[in-house]
């Protein structure tokens, strides 16, 4: 049981470093990065689009 | 898909004197403070002399259109039109606050080694125009302002003092359980 809370937690703080570090890597983005970022984004949620619409027309339905 | 080419059409036309004055508002003019956030098109203000007034007081964008189809750009959404990729959406300036935010605009170079510069509204007036607005991508994108401390606290109080502005931050602070440092309530 105490392995597996000393893993959770290794995990747990893992994920912190990579946040804070994830943080310090946007701070340091230039304004060029930023829009090829949000050209990304876009891109995605185009994808993504289908998948809303049914859910908003499985909505709309009940 | 290309906001960096999108940008560049919007120094073009300024450049042929079709955009007198203009500010990058919303997410788009966000992105020069804060970190990106998702949005489906570009918000430009600008100065109505940009449009053809009709006498019914309706506010044409003809001159802008057609500027932008002589760029090759014709294709309309419905929002605006369609400049790789990204719809742009011209906004005339209708209250006192669009017009202090286009004289206040700041030019922000889109990459360091590209002669590349469109004016973009500074942060405080995002934020102010934000408050007026007061939806709820509005306030999440206040308080990514205040989080990511993206803006100049004494320029906001001053602009919100100006522009009539303290109850809506009132409204904002309750809402969304803030503290008012601004200290305005």
């Amino acid at each position: 049981m105490l392995d597996k809370h000393a893993a959770a937690r290794q995990y747990l703080e893992k994920c912190l470093e990579d946040k804070a570090r994830w943080r310090q890597r946007q701070a340091k983005l230039t304004l060029a990065e930023k829009i090829l970022i949000m050209d990304k984004l876009k891109e995605a949620s185009a994808l993504f689009a289908p998948l809303r619409a049914h859910h908003k027309k499985a909505m709309d339905q009940t | 898909m290309s906001l960096s080419k999108a940008l560049c059409v919007i120094q073009e036309l300024q450049k042929r004197g079709i955009l007198p004055r203009y500010a990058i508002t919303g997410a788009i003019a966000a992105l020069a403070y804060i970190e990106p956030t998702l949005t489906n098109d570009i918000d430009v203000l600008v100065e109505v002399s940009a449009f053809d007034s009709m006498a019914s007081g309706l506010l044409l964008s003809t001159r802008l259109d057609a500027a932008l189809a002589d760029l090759g750009y014709c294709e309309r959404v419905d929002v605006g039109i369609l400049v790789e990729g990204w719809p742009i959406q011209f906004i005339p300036v209708s209250n006192e606050l669009d017009e202090a935010s286009l004289d206040s605009a700041v030019l922000k170079k889109i990459d360091p080694n590209m002669d590349v510069g469109v004016f973009v509204m500074r942060a405080e007036d995002i934020i102010a125009k934000a408050l007026s607005i007061g939806r709820e991508k509005d306030y999440a994108r206040i308080e990514a302002f205040l989080t990511q401390n993206a803006l100049d606290i004494s320029l906001l109080r001053d602009r919100l003092v100006e522009q009539n502005l303290i109850g809506a931050w009132s409204v904002f602070c309750a809402k969304t359980g803030m503290k008012d440092f601004l200290g305005l309530d």
